[in-house]
């Protein structure tokens, strides 16, 4: 069956339209369709609004000179905020981690941002991602005393997080190279748990009274 | 009139996971090497969600058990078991962007649904090796000449493939582009041939010709081993048509 996008009775700007928003993640086809056909059923106004907001992402968000995190000023909120803790530094793979972290209100201290993790096999190797960023910013600010690595708990996210502590031990700094916890998540079944997480569980466990 | 839906063919089947990238909102695509099917890409749904019962259970560089509905387009994971995680290796930078580069060698010389045993069975063994090795060149240049050999791009080491004489015993040219050692006097243009010396081309004969077992108690010059890794690196590429991208990060850590 002919998709609709290639379809001749489809006008060529819908079609083009549909093609657009396959780009996005997680549209297929069918999707796609759909959120071009409700476009052209709004008013002009909310798609001009919409049409402006995309442009305008482009132009307007930029990466803070200090943690990479994306931002609209040279340095993000984060790391302008007199109040947060300057001695760690936590590491995330993306943006969005940040939030993550953030909503938790678990963790006031600094970010850095690396925008994407280790993948030799992909071409993704260290000049790819920003860690000379990372190691120019611990070599320049005296006030790091510990690096958290929160990068993804896969394969590529070790390798990142292994890469990253071997090059902080090459620098004259004595900093403190930590990653996050491993174990069961909340409100999970010990029966469905895998080998891994449980041997990394049992490895880090801890004190009843410890435990928050 | 009644619908009929196609019945889905579900298989069962060991596998390496070579790749992986992330698909949709929560899903990851698995690049498989199996022995049965080779290459297969399966999707593993919602397994970037915490609470994923198969998050725990496959990464890259891990052997599994899997039980894949084949799709038309995608095939689904639906159950998947771990075998062997390879924590050994997991646990130090040098060892991982090993495991790296040989996963990516096995997927560059495998095919899709073509089914290739000796590619899964040499790479499992090298992987099983990469644990216990002392000498990590040497084991690399004999997974890489023993995957050409199975591979159906064994290197032509004792004859010319120029004039097509038996080569006698001393230094020669390899030609990428003719598969194999060419007679020194046919050098024109040496840039597109690599000197390879006698006791190289020795010892490559050696590792093409023997067990593991037999060549991990043997003695190599580092010399050679370095020779022999300028010749399958060249060759390499010039079968793939393109660099290794691994190979720059195991450099880079080694």
């Amino acid at each position: 069956m002919t998709p609709l996008n290639k379809s001749p009775f489809i006008p060529e700007a819908l079609s083009d339209l549909i093609e657009s928003f396959r780009l996005l993640p997680s549209i297929g086809p069918k999707t796609a369709q759909r959120l071009a056909f409700a476009t052209l059923k709004m008013p002009i106004d909310q798609v001009k609004s919409i049409s402006e907001a995309l442009s305008e992402i482009k132009n307007r968000i930029i990466f803070c000179k200090i943690c990479q995190n994306i931002s609209e000023e040279i340095k993000c909120e984060i790391c302008v905020n007199e109040s947060r803790d300057r001695s760690i530094i936590c590491v995330v793979e993306e943006a969005m981690d940040v939030y993550v972290l953030e909503k938790s209100g678990a963790y006031s201290g600094m970010f850095h941002v690396l925008h994407g993790s280790l993948s030799p096999a992909n071409g993704i190797g260290p000049e790819e991602i920003r860690i000379s960023e990372l190691i120019n910013r611990i070599d320049q600010d005296s006030f790091i005393k510990e690096v958290v690595v929160a990068t993804n708990l896969n394969l590529e996210g070790e390798a990142t997080a292994m890469y990253i502590n071997q090059l902080i031990g090459n620098t004259s700094k004595n900093i403190k190279v930590t990653r996050l916890a491993r174990g069961m998540p909340s409100g999970s079944d010990i029966e469905y748990a895998d080998e891994t997480t449980i041997s990394h569980a049992l490895g880090s466990r801890i004190k009843i009274d410890e435990s928050i | 009139m009644k619908a009929y839906r196609r019945r889905k063919k579900f298989i069962q089947t060991e596998a390496i996971a070579l790749k992986v990238y992330d698909f949709g909102d929560a899903d990851r695509i698995f690049v498989f090497l199996t022995p049965s099917h080779g290459l297969i890409k399966v999707v593993a749904k919602g397994i970037r969600k915490p609470k994923s019962k198969m998050g725990g259970h496959i990464d890259v560089l891990s052997k599994v058990n899997s039980y894949i509905s084949i799709g038309e387009n995608l095939s689904n994971l639906s159950q998947v078991e771990m075998v062997e995680n390879y924590s050994s290796i997991k646990i130090d930078l040098s060892l991982i962007s090993i495991g790296f580069y040989l996963l990516e060698l096995a997927e560059r010389f495998s095919v899709e649904n073509d089914p290739n045993n000796d590619i899964y069975y040499h790479l499992a063994f090298t992987l099983d090796q990469v644990r216990n090795m002392v000498n990590k060149d040497l084991l690399m240049r004999w997974f890489e000449l023993n995957l050409l050999s199975i591979a159906g791009f064994l290197p032509d080491l004792y004859n010319c493939q120029i004039s097509g004489n038996t080569l006698i015993e001393g230094d020669h040219l390899f030609s990428s582009a003719n598969g194999g050692l060419v007679e020194k006097k046919f050098s024109t243009d040496t840039d597109n041939y690599i000197h390879v010396d006698k006791n190289s081309i020795k010892a490559m004969r050696f590792l093409i010709d023997n067990e593991w077992s037999k060549v991990k108690t043997s003695n190599f010059q580092i010399k050679n081993l370095q020779n022999i890794k300028e010749v399958t690196k060249k060759y390499i590429q010039t079968i793939t048509q393109s660099s290794i991208h691994s190979e720059k990060f195991l450099s880079n850590v080694n």
